[in-house]
């Protein structure tokens, strides 16, 4: 606490670059207490457009995703 | 890959981006967590810039089954907290994949169709004829037997190695006596794809205007279909329509056949014409000093000839090397034909990176270990290349690859992770 804005900032662009870079290798990053942010890997697909019935291969993609702990759970309860 | 950061892993990785001591970015990121997490306690959503939203969502009751009693039990009401990263974070973590968009699938594909494409690509039609015809052009984006008329053209009289199509490129600029000149400004990728299929169109006039079998250039990556021009998407309707019974096509594809050979024939005895003209000078060479003099701006377009635009390619790389004879000195019309169509080069950029170049060259991302390798003075570290990085990409049979091969694969896998790993 008692911290400048823009030191603030500063460690909280570090921490998002952190996870950017470290998720973008499809690492996982955890922190104790709080949750584990993790990337994923969606496969291609094939969906159907119900309106239309056209197809669409939908192309692979990496998401963020955020696993909250136990802990934080507990505490949302 | 697949590694855990724990959380002193994290406070380090902080530290020395910011330049502050550990304690200080412990301390920080703890309060970070404790702000989150009571903020969330508090039945607020928190959202942080460029990060993302954590967001509180109500679960309502439910009935469920303990599955080891099979009793009957009520799961209370709770709220859970759910993640949603800030699109900038989301597309800098999906970059690998960020340049490719979803893709209309022909209704005539059936579902078995589909599973074969995915597992493997198509690889050689030419014995299978006209019946193979008529479904490979339903699927649109793999290959089309134009494909197979060049190739056979190819194959009679010059001495190309006849699997891997994409190896050569003729290229000769002096064009114009054919007709196929083209000149297109190619700056981008999307460019790119219309500039393939405007180098269809180009060829589909120069061969007659029936027999479109050998002119229906597509890209096989399939995003392409998406920017060419509905020219080509056009002529590919018709066909369909007029194509369908199994007599007519047949003619028409052995017509095709017929042309594609004459046409190749024709290109050949030019280029070769002008390559002795030119001299001896081997043809990356002079891609070489062109791209120096050139702004990197169009090096990276030319060069990716992909299995299935063969004749496109032609075209194109040919565009580029016209659109480089402004560069050479004497101002005289540049006529080159590649002896070695082994030897190429590409440029890395925002949306072009070694797997993606892998992939267009070798047909599997995995195997841009092997141009790493190949670039290791040029490159540091692989994940960090600077944007018009020039790259040599390594003939396929220099390092074995082959896609369709387990174990190459899994050579380059493995090789993947030591290199990854020596860059931590």
């Amino acid at each position: 606490m008692n911290r400048k804005p823009e030191d603030v900032e500063k460690l909280l662009d570090a921490f998002i670059s952190t996870v950017k870079t470290r998720c973008g290798d499809l690492d996982s990053v955890a922190i104790p207490g709080f949750g584990t942010f993790e990337a994923k890997k969606r496969l291609e697909r094939v969906s159907v457009n119900p309106a239309t019935g056209k197809r669409m291969l939908i192309p692979p993609k990496i998401t963020l995703s955020f696993k909250p702990s136990a802990l934080l759970k507990n505490k949302l309860r | 890959m697949n590694k855990k950061i724990t959380f002193p892993e994290l406070i380090e990785a902080v530290a020395a981006i910011t330049g502050v001591s550990k304690r200080t970015s412990e301390t920080f990121l703890k309060e970070l967590v404790a702000v989150v997490s009571d903020s969330l306690a508090n039945g607020e959503n928190v959202r942080i810039k460029n990060f993302g939203m954590f967001k509180l969502v109500e679960v309502g009751e439910r009935k469920s089954v303990n599955i080891n009693t099979g009793a009957e039990m009520q799961i209370p009401g709770h709220t859970k907290v759910v993640f949603t990263p800030d699109r900038v974070l989301a597309d800098a973590i999906n970059t690998p994949f960020a340049n490719f968009e979803a893709v209309e699938i022909s209704e005539k594909i059936t579902e078995e169709e589909l599973n074969v494409m995915t597992s493997t690509e198509p690889v050689d039609n030419r014995q299978d004829g006209a019946k193979d015809a008529i479904s490979e052009e339903d699927e649109g984006n793999t290959c089309t037997d134009g494909d197979s008329a060049t190739e056979s053209a190819a194959n009679a009289q010059t001495d190309f190695s006849g699997d891997d199509l994409n190896e050569k490129e003729l290229v000769e600029s002096g064009g114009g006596e054919l007709g196929t000149v083209q000149t297109e400004e190619q700056n981008s990728e999307e460019n790119e794809n219309i500039a393939v299929s405007k180098a269809a169109n180009v060829e589909n006039q120069t061969i007659t205007s029936d027999h479109n079998d050998s002119d229906n250039i597509e890209t096989e990556d399939s995003t392409s279909e998406n920017a060419t021009d509905a020219d080509i998407s056009h002529n590919a309707n018709d066909e369909r329509s007029h194509g369908n019974e199994n007599t007519n096509k047949r003619t028409l594809f052995f017509r095709g056949y017929f042309w594609g050979a004459m046409t190749m024939l024709l290109i050949a005895c030019v280029a070769f014409y002008i390559y002795y003209l030119y001299g001896n000078k081997p043809y990356y060479e002079i891609g070489s000093t062109t791209w120096q003099s050139a702004d990197l701006r169009e090096t990276s377009v030319g060069k990716f000839v992909d299995d299935t635009m063969d004749v496109a390619g032609k075209v194109m790389s040919h565009a580029d090397l016209n659109e480089a004879d402004t560069f050479t000195p004497g101002g005289e019309a540049l006529h080159t034909h590649v002896q070695e169509p082994t030897v190429k080069y590409d440029t890395i950029s925002r949306s072009r990176y070694l797997t993606t170049m892998s992939r267009a060259y070798y047909g599997d991302f995995r195997f841009w270990v092997y141009i790493y390798e190949e670039n290791k003075e040029k490159i540091d570290d692989p994940n960090a290349i600077p944007p018009g990085t020039v790259v040599v990409i390594p003939p396929a049979s220099k390092y074995g690859i082959d896609k369709d091969d387990y174990e190459s694969v899994e050579k380059a896998r493995e090789l993947a992770v030591e290199i990854l790993e020596s860059h931590k």
